[in-house]
């Protein structure tokens, strides 16, 4: 088929589905008058185009449910039970909440303790190092304070030697908090 | 914008907000092109009535999730042809009865014609997807050439040289010049 034969053919189609434009339609009109063969595809195309309609029709358009029952009965099975949509969910949704669950799960493993594990404090009355100069004198390092008027702080610094190495530096204050009284008059 | 389109919009806009009447509207307009598009993806007219209603469902629970609704016709597309897909998967039927026409006052009663039918309804149930879908679409006398082309998310030339194609396989078909056309291959436009 030539592309005229093809231009022709859209234009036939397009004035059977009642979309041609006054030029196009001029131009079709020259053809048909000029050419024979075009005149015999539009008659073939105008018999199948009214074949095509009724076959569309019975197929798709005609018989079936009516839409409003169909409607209705799928309000009802979407808004029935809230519990089965929340069990049905699949695919991303379901990943979705997969993800969140196990990451709620882990925030909440992050901060409870576990049990049976101590704080390092609670352990630093139980700490010994051996002193260099005298092996067989274990000392404590740490001791618990005996006033709860102790206060302990650590602080970190950085420190960049002169060969610019980097050192990081743990810095140790314990301090202790004196009771004051007030005299009045000073 | 044309009235019947600004129509659409404000509807589509109370569908999302949750408004069953403007829902329940807005498919009983295009329901008939909507069981096109789902026949085509079928083949068939038995299981239409069943991926409609699932169509439903689906528009039903979805609908909020419409981020532009003036191309609610080319959402609502995607959303009957993905279940339509899905249903086709799940029961892929071997045999379809073919359905004889209805006698008695139909133009279709001459003996003639009811061949022709018949040829015409095989040719159209051969067809690829692709050109089945246009060619139901065109033939429901429902949307225009710019409407069909927005359901069919391509553009308008595409859409009419994919219906050229559609109408000359099936010419050829009842013709008896080629065999299906569900067994070639067809080049994609």
């Amino acid at each position: 088929m030539s592309a005229t034969d093809d231009k022709v053919e859209v234009l036939i189609g397009k004035l059977l589905d009642g979309e041609i434009s006054p030029l196009e339609q001029r131009l079709l009109d020259r053809q048909l008058e000029q050419d024979a063969r075009a005149r015999a595809l539009l008659e073939q195309m105008r018999v199948l185009h009214e074949c095509s309609g009724q076959v569309v029709a019975r197929e798709v358009r005609s018989g079936g449910a009516d839409p409003q029952d169909v409607f209705e009965r799928a309000w009802r099975q979407s808004k029935g039970s809230a519990w089965g949509r929340v069990v049905c969910i699949g695919g991303l949704p379901r990943f979705a909440a997969g993800l969140a669950a196990g990451f709620i799960l882990g925030l909440i493993l992050h901060f409870v303790p576990v049990g049976g594990s101590k704080a390092p404090i609670d352990n630093a009355g139980e700490m010994t190092i051996a002193d260099a100069g005298n092996p067989n004198q274990v000392q404590p390092v740490l001791e618990r304070p005996d006033s709860p008027r102790v206060t302990r702080e650590v602080e970190w610094y950085g420190f960049t030697d002169q060969a610019g190495n980097q050192w990081l530096v743990e810095g140790f204050r314990e301090g202790v908090a004196t009771p004051v009284s007030y005299r009045g008059g000073l | 914008m044309g009235d019947g389109q600004h129509n659409e919009l404000t509807l589509v806009c109370a569908a999302r907000q949750g408004d069953k009447g403007a829902l329940q509207t807005l498919l009983k307009q295009n329901w008939g092109w909507l069981k096109g598009v789902v026949y085509s993806v079928l083949g068939n007219a038995q299981d239409v009535d069943d991926v409609m209603q699932e169509v439903c469902v689906r528009v039903i629970t979805k609908v909020h999730t419409v981020r532009e609704p003036e191309r609610f016709r080319a959402w609502l597309a995607i959303l009957a042809k993905r279940t339509a897909i899905q249903h086709h998967r799940r029961s892929r039927p071997d045999v379809v009865a073919m359905e004889e026409p209805v006698h008695g006052g139909d133009p279709s009663d001459d003996l003639e014609r009811r061949e022709l039918y018949g040829r015409v309804l095989e040719a159209v149930r051969g067809l690829p997807p692709k050109y089945r879908e246009v060619f139901v679409l065109a033939h429901s006398g429902e949307l225009t050439y710019a409407q069909m082309a927005e359901v069919l998310n391509v553009p308008i030339t595409t859409m009419q040289i994919r219906l050229v194609r559609a109408r000359q396989m099936v010419r050829d078909q009842v013709a008896g010049t080629r065999p299906s056309y569900s067994e070639q291959k067809v080049h994609e436009i």
